[in-house]
């Protein structure tokens, strides 16, 4: 044993950089937040665990022939992951009460204002348009889409932009309720709103993914992929003869993407690249993302009402965000807080729906606007 | 679906007071009472399957 076979035993130690052990420790954190909180613990458990993998001293994990590398280049770099998981999401997704109740479509829109609204900021607080359309799709609140879009336009802040936009869509029920409350009036909140169903003819239910596929994909040829995958899910679900690939996309193929992509992306979670301040500017402005949609769609929602002459309540406008179905369980619940014999949650869930395809729409128009391929 | 019932027949409840709870969209909605009364009858137990429309529970008049 000499003082070279010693060093290449200690390499380990040796190797241990300031900037490793904090993204270390932000990795644990992450964890911590999944499992003792259960914030989003679906992508936030892999994504803390490949920090922590890939900032490990000499971490094989990463690196050129690195399993999380082999994971990125999988499905990370070429967008496929964000996509896959969006069958699932599309499989899942009911989008009855938003065809029961077309006019749900127009708080879908309002609840995306908050992304264009941030880009504008962050514009002002010096990025460039690539990186600020990066940021303000944080306002879709999607994973996928934010994955996508931002993959696309700025590639180096993905894991940012990723870290905060789950972890801020697990903090919904706490950042809306405050904003709602401060923008409506008890007696706007307290407006009742019954429920009729109405039966879709699974006609329409099948018709829907594909129109909106082709319509979408025709006038924002960006989002072609996101809103095609989307439908494709929704399809297989309302033609009823495809339950093993429903089954298939919503369960093993979500699952399993998932956890890829909460890996990969952990990984691109190396130290300097992540400790500076643009990361803490990313976080601080996507939580301005995310209130500034629940802002827009509830004062939409206000508009909504005054045009209906009082017989619309302004918090479902809250819900035309595309964190489905949480977003809708949230307004269900504050209406409940005001008289609890008002029941909007599927007027709610039309508006979720409408923000889930609104997002995507969204991220084509950021695509297109930024002007790349 | 009808996730638990709260009173039996005969029971004397409040406005307010929740009656059963339901799961509807992955969520637990309480239905509370509209109105003080005695319960009449029950037409659902914890596990039934209800329908949209479906009448749940009676006052007595």
């Amino acid at each position: 044993m000499n003082s070279d076979t010693l060093s290449y035993l200690l390499q380990g130690l040796t190797n241990v950089t300031w900037q490793s052990a904090v993204m270390i420790a932000i990795g644990l954190l992450l964890v911590w937040l999944a499992i003792s909180k259960e914030y989003e613990p679906l992508l936030l458990l892999p994504i803390g665990a490949g920090a922590i993998l890939a900032n490990l001293p000499l971490s094989p994990m990463v690196g050129e022939h690195g399993a999380l590398t082999v994971l990125y280049d999988m499905g990370v770099a070429n967008e496929l992951f964000p996509l896959l998981v969006f069958v699932g999401i599309g499989a899942m997704t009911d989008f009855g009460p938003l065809l029961e109740n077309p006019k749900m479509v127009l708080l879908g829109a309002a609840g995306q204002f908050g992304i264009f609204l941030t880009l504008i900021l962050a514009l002002f607080l010096g990025f460039t348009h690539n990186q600020a359309a990066s940021i303000g799709i944080i306002g879709a609140i999607d994973g996928p889409t934010s994955i996508y879009v931002s993959n696309k336009l700025a590639p180096d802040l993905v894991a940012p932009i990723t870290v905060a936009a789950y972890s801020y869509m697990s903090l919904v029920p706490i950042i809306m309720p405050p904003i709602m409350r401060l923008l409506t009036t008890a007696k706007e909140r307290s407006i009742v709103m019954p429920y009729t169903s109405r039966e879709i003819s699974q006609r329409t239910r099948i018709l829907f993914p594909i129109i909106v596929t082709v319509v979408v994909g025709t006038l924002v040829p960006f989002a072609t992929p996101l809103i095609g995958m989307l439908m494709l899910g929704n399809l297989m679900r309302e033609s009823k003869v495809v339950e093993r690939l429903v089954g298939a996309s919503s369960n093993e193929l979500a699952n399993v993407v998932t956890l890829f992509l909460g890996l990969a992306i952990g990984s691109t979670m190396v130290g300097a690249k992540f400790l500076n301040l643009q990361t803490l500017m990313i976080l601080g402005l996507g939580l301005v993302a995310f209130a500034l949609d629940t802002v827009m769609g509830v004062l939409f929602g206000k508009l909504m009402n005054v045009l209906s002459g009082g017989k619309f309540n302004p918090l479902i406008g809250a819900a035309g965000i595309s964190a489905f179905p949480m977003a809708a369980r949230v307004v269900q619940r504050e209406a409940q807080r005001e008289r609890f014999d008002n029941f909007l949650l599927m007027h709610a869930m039309g508006a979720n729906a409408a923000g889930q395809v609104a997002s995507v729409v969204a991220g084509g128009v950021l695509l297109a606007l930024m002007g790349t391929s | 679906m009808i996730l638990s019932v709260e009173v039996a027949v005969g029971a004397s409840v409040q406005r307010g007071q929740t009656l059963m709870v339901l799961e509807a969209m992955k969520m637990k909605n309480e239905l509370k009472a509209p109105r003080d009364g005695v319960v009449a009858e029950i037409f659902a137990n914890a596990g039934n399957q209800v329908k949209y429309g479906e009448t749940l529970l009676r006052f007595e008049e």
